[in-house]
């Protein structure tokens, strides 16, 4: 049985993607039984979505006057 | 010739420096890089600093892009080495992090929790929120910024970012970690609590 830990660790630090199907389903089942684990899961993806959410928002008006300055410096060179 | 970023003849297209290749690429890439370089926290005029520098770059060098990896992944490379250099950050990012230290102290011997994480609020739509996370990222050191921005923001895979910062999985493995758990804690602390 994972203890939570190492569940943390492989959230965390994204070993648990490329880690072995029963590794994974391990996990699984740790977070069915675990409250405070499935919390600390759901932070980590809440934290993703939430800066995801602030820097892949439609560019702004000064971002894309920077986007166009920069295009027309570098492709005149 | 029209150019699309899969071709197989890209990098070929872009070692003889045709210029509607390398115009497709700048023209592509230009905004990732930009809002990268913003995610690493440098601020606007550096960032575009950078940003200029990482495209004029890969323009000298385009003769040697020799295609094993995606254009992205070296454009990205290039642009990493830019940050680090405009950083000067790199000894930040000790072997031992003291977040470890922290979260080590959030278990007990036999792995399982003594200090649990707290329910904190984590709603995209508010503002203060928004303000808090952005305070955190900007308490993160350098590599484990960019790690996390390259992986969550831009999306690559856990083996380009291996290849841009170039880290071994596990050192990516325990960047990552330290980011993620340096933003949890800090979010924690500064007491965005949930009712």
């Amino acid at each position: 049985m994972l203890r939570c830990k190492e569940v943390t660790w492989l959230i965390a630090s994204g070993d648990l993607e490329s880690s072995h199907w029963t590794r994974q389903l391990g996990v699984k089942m740790h977070l069915l039984l675990c409250k405070h684990c499935r919390l600390y899961w759901a932070q980590m993806k809440a934290i993703a979505s939430l800066l995801r959410s602030i820097f892949r928002a439609p560019y702004s008006s000064e971002e894309i006057e920077s986007i166009k300055r920069l295009e027309q410096r570098i492709l005149k060179k | 010739m029209p150019v699309s970023l899969d071709d197989s003849d890209l990098p070929s297209r872009i070692r003889a420096r045709d210029p509607q290749a390398i115009k497709a690429v700048v023209k592509a890439y230009m905004g990732q890089v930009l809002r990268a370089a913003r995610g690493a926290g440098l601020d606007e005029n550096l960032a575009e600093d950078v940003v200029q520098a990482t495209f004029l770059t890969f323009m000298e060098k385009a003769e040697n892009f020799e295609g094993k990896s995606h254009v992205r992944t070296w454009i990205f490379g290039i642009l990493y080495k830019k940050i680090l250099e405009a950083h000067r950050e790199t000894k930040r990012d000790q072997k031992k992090d003291s977040i470890e230290d922290v979260m080590e102290e959030r278990f007990k011997a036999d792995g399982s929790w003594m200090r649990p994480p707290e329910h904190v609020d984590m709603q995209v739509e508010d503002s203060e929120v928004r303000e808090k996370i952005m305070d955190c990222l900007d308490g993160v050191p350098g590599k484990q910024r960019i790690a996390f921005i390259l992986k969550e923001i831009e999306g690559h895979s856990s083996k380009e970012i291996c290849k841009i910062m170039n880290v071994t999985r596990t050192n990516l493995g325990a960047l990552l970690f330290r980011c993620r758990n340096r933003l949890r804690e800090c979010l924690e602390r500064k007491g965005v609590k949930r009712s």
